[in-house]
């Protein structure tokens, strides 16, 4: 489906900033499960 | 897993000025935390993943998009436009503790997030903001305005496109997206329902601030379907500006 127009406005803006590299890899882990990992990490702390 | 939580902490602990503000905001007052949080790892523990991950990326997004308006002589007020992001955020939590559900910090964080897609248009295509946001004084509503200067997309499709795009997580992607337009949400939609509701009592109070007539009407339906009444929607109404008032007070960084 061609995406709209408003979007490609976006894309091509000099104004829209790039996500720097290590605040990617700080914030969109995407397979990540952040239940699992909070669970792991109230374990660790209660023992 | 554990690797890759101590992995995350020690990357925000290593960008100094975020961390330094993740804690000043946490330890501001307004989530009422027993003790003073010294980390971000303590923060989790307090408040949980997905609220200190919101916080972070509503400051990212903040630090990214800062500066640039004072260049311009615009129609659309950022400083305002900050306002009603925190008033929303304040707005969901009085919603969360009404019907006694949902996690209000994550709400509250939630809050924050919600219309990225202002900002983004603000920051991307300011002429296009400006005319909305004259359509807005004349009186039509938001989404109809946006809908009218966009081509028939909203601040919301904006929104959840970018963090698409950014591989944002999928329950903030819903929340954008849906925030005005819940039934149609296929999960977490008790989130955006209570966000929802927060969004228009924040909205209709600076809408009334800005002297116009607030012309954000609450869906019945979505307020039924959470259970809450009409006298209840009335006592956050009139719950709100002192609330408000407090998280201003706490010196909430925005």
């Amino acid at each position: 489906m061609k995406e709209h127009k408003i979007y490609g406005l976006i894309e091509n803006s000099p104004l829209l900033p790039k996500l720097p590299d290590n605040i990617s890899q700080i914030l969109f882990y995407s397979k990540i499960q952040w239940k699992q990992i909070l669970t792991c990490l109230l374990k660790k702390y209660r023992n | 897993m554990e690797t890759d939580i101590d992995l995350l902490i020690e990357k925000v602990s290593q960008l100094n000025d975020l961390n330094n503000l993740m804690l000043k905001n946490i330890n501001s007052g307004y989530f009422r935390l027993s003790r003073e949080i010294k980390s971000i790892k303590e923060a989790v523990v307090y408040l949980g993943m997905k609220t200190v991950q919101n916080l972070l990326i509503i400051h990212i997004i903040q630090q990214l998009f800062s500066g640039g308006e004072e260049k311009r002589n615009r129609m659309f007020d950022m400083k305002m436009y900050w306002k009603h992001v925190l008033g929303t955020a304040v707005a969901s939590c009085l919603v969360s503790e009404k019907l006694k559900k949902g996690d209000k910090y994550k709400l509250f964080s939630y809050g924050l997030l919600h219309d990225i897609g202002i900002t983004i248009l603000d920051i991307c295509l300011p002429d296009y903001m400006d005319k909305v946001i004259e359509k807005i004084f004349k009186g039509l509503h938001q989404v109809a305005a946006e809908r009218i200067v966009l081509g028939g997309i909203t601040h919301a499709d904006v929104g959840a496109w970018i963090c698409r795009k950014w591989n944002i997580r999928e329950d903030i992607i819903n929340i954008i997206e849906f925030h005005h337009t819940p039934l149609y949400a296929q999960s977490d939609n008790e989130y955006i329902k209570m966000l929802y509701v927060g969004d228009v009592i924040s909205n209709n109070y600076y809408q009334r601030l800005l002297g116009l007539n607030p012309n954000y009407e609450m869906d019945k339906q979505i307020a039924i379907s959470l259970g809450l009444t009409d006298e209840d929607i009335r006592e956050m109404v009139e719950e709100f500006p002192a609330a408000l008032e407090q998280a201003w007070n706490y010196n909430w960084i925005l």
